[in-house]
């Protein structure tokens, strides 16, 4: 071992000061929920829900892919967390398959359901221009506070977590938005709700390497010079 | 760890004794050039006093260590390939001055004066074929056509022509 070596480690030592273990992915991502859940609260209630909402409650469809967008929500912040601790399983990573591929499967199912009943008319695609600023307004605390909490932990693979992260709000945003915004239509639902989703977790990963990195966290670290 | 990180020192530092050495083998395996090891040793030491916070009760440190250094790792020897992937070696290239100074009009390669002289004193039939073929840089078939020559003899006539020439100018 070199003296310089020796002497980093002299000044780590020196300058280490006592750490609270990060808690559990799971127990992180309650923590995170509560926070999301809160402010999308803040927003459906601010912007006024939809008006056939207590009919929508009783209806299975409406239901199951609300439980699946919160599951996806849930599963891939539960993975972003995982991600950033150093040992985790890596299976992890693929906890927010599941929830995605029912909810890729309801709406799917819905396609072929409505194309049977009402023919190619029903499969019209029209624009709303509603769902992506919809979605990014009820994801955008989510996103911030994953992305903090993130930050906390190890930059391992840093565009899967960031990616996750942004697939966790996608995911509690489009949640979100069903309770105000009246879109059920399966193929709309699909292409401008799923699609926004998928966009947006798509844009995260791409900057993730800029959110998370090594350089940010040793930099709070004694600095090299000081160490040579 | 779970000691060290509660802010015992002497247990840390323990720890980091243990442990840095091993760190150095295992960066050498990796196939990274022996100058630039003790620097990574010290990067992978850094990060991990950095994250010491993800260290979760309970969990083998081994497997935690582990993923934090063949991450480093990883990273270091993709700048390292990708530096040598990328990069040209220049030796003594020079900084601020060239050490060859560039030509002016005098010394310019060869003399034109004697170059001149020469193709005057040049026969008038092979005067004309450097004019046609050299300077203007006609094809020879255009010329074999216009003059009702052959390419053969025009071929040689330039041939004798830049003979000539070597040899007035001294360059045979």
């Amino acid at each position: 071992m070199s003296m310089k070596t020796e002497r980093l480690i002299q000044i780590l030592v020196a300058t280490a000061t006592p750490v609270r273990p990060l808690p559990r992915p799971g127990v992180q991502s309650t923590l995170w929920l509560a926070i999301a859940i809160s402010y999308m609260a803040l927003v459906v209630a601010v912007i006024s829900p939809r008006v056939d909402l207590m009919s929508k409650l009783t209806e299975a469809r409406y239901l199951f892919e609300q439980f699946v967008a919160l599951s996806v929500g849930i599963a891939a912040s539960i993975a972003a967390f995982a991600s950033t601790i150093p040992g985790y399983s890596r299976k992890a990573l693929l906890l927010p398959l599941l929830p995605l591929a029912a909810w890729l499967g309801a709406l799917g199912q819905g396609c072929v359901s409505t194309w049977l009943h009402l023919g190619a008319s029903g499969l019209a695609l029209r624009p709303d221009w509603y769902c992506f600023p919809g979605i990014v307004l009820v994801g955008a605390i989510p996103a911030v506070a994953i992305v903090i909490m993130l930050r906390r932990g190890a930059p391992l693979m840093p565009s899967a977590t960031v990616g996750l992260g942004g697939l966790a709000a996608a995911g509690l945003g489009n949640f979100g938005l069903r309770f105000f915004h009246p879109q059920d239509a399966s193929l709309m639902v699909l292409v401008w709700q799923f699609g926004s989703v998928f966009i947006l977790a798509a844009f995260a990963a791409g900057v993730g390497r800029y959110v998370l990195s090594w350089r940010s966290l040793v930099g709070s670290a004694p600095p090299p010079a000081a160490a040579r | 760890m779970k000691v060290a990180s509660a802010g015992n020192t002497q247990e840390y530092a323990r720890i980091l004794y243990e442990v840095t050495p091993c760190l150095g083998a295992i960066s050498r395996l990796r196939l990274l050039p022996s100058e630039g090891i003790d620097d990574l040793v010290e990067d992978i030491a850094r990060s991990t006093d950095s994250v010491r916070a993800t260290y979760g009760r309970g969990r083998p440190i081994l497997d935690w260590l582990f993923a934090i250094t063949l991450k480093q790792l990883a990273d270091a020897g993709r700048r390292y390939w990708g530096q040598t992937t990328h990069a040209t070696n220049f030796s003594n290239y020079p900084v601020t001055f060239s050490p060859n100074a560039a030509k002016i009009g005098r010394e310019s390669r060869g003399a034109p004066e004697v170059l001149r002289q020469a193709i005057d004193r040049l026969p008038q039939g092979q005067r004309e074929a450097n004019e046609v073929l050299k300077l203007r840089e006609v094809s020879l078939k255009k010329v074999a056509t216009a003059s009702e020559a052959s390419v053969g003899a025009l071929e040689v006539s330039v041939h004798r022509v830049v003979g000539a020439l070597r040899k007035a100018l001294g360059r045979d």
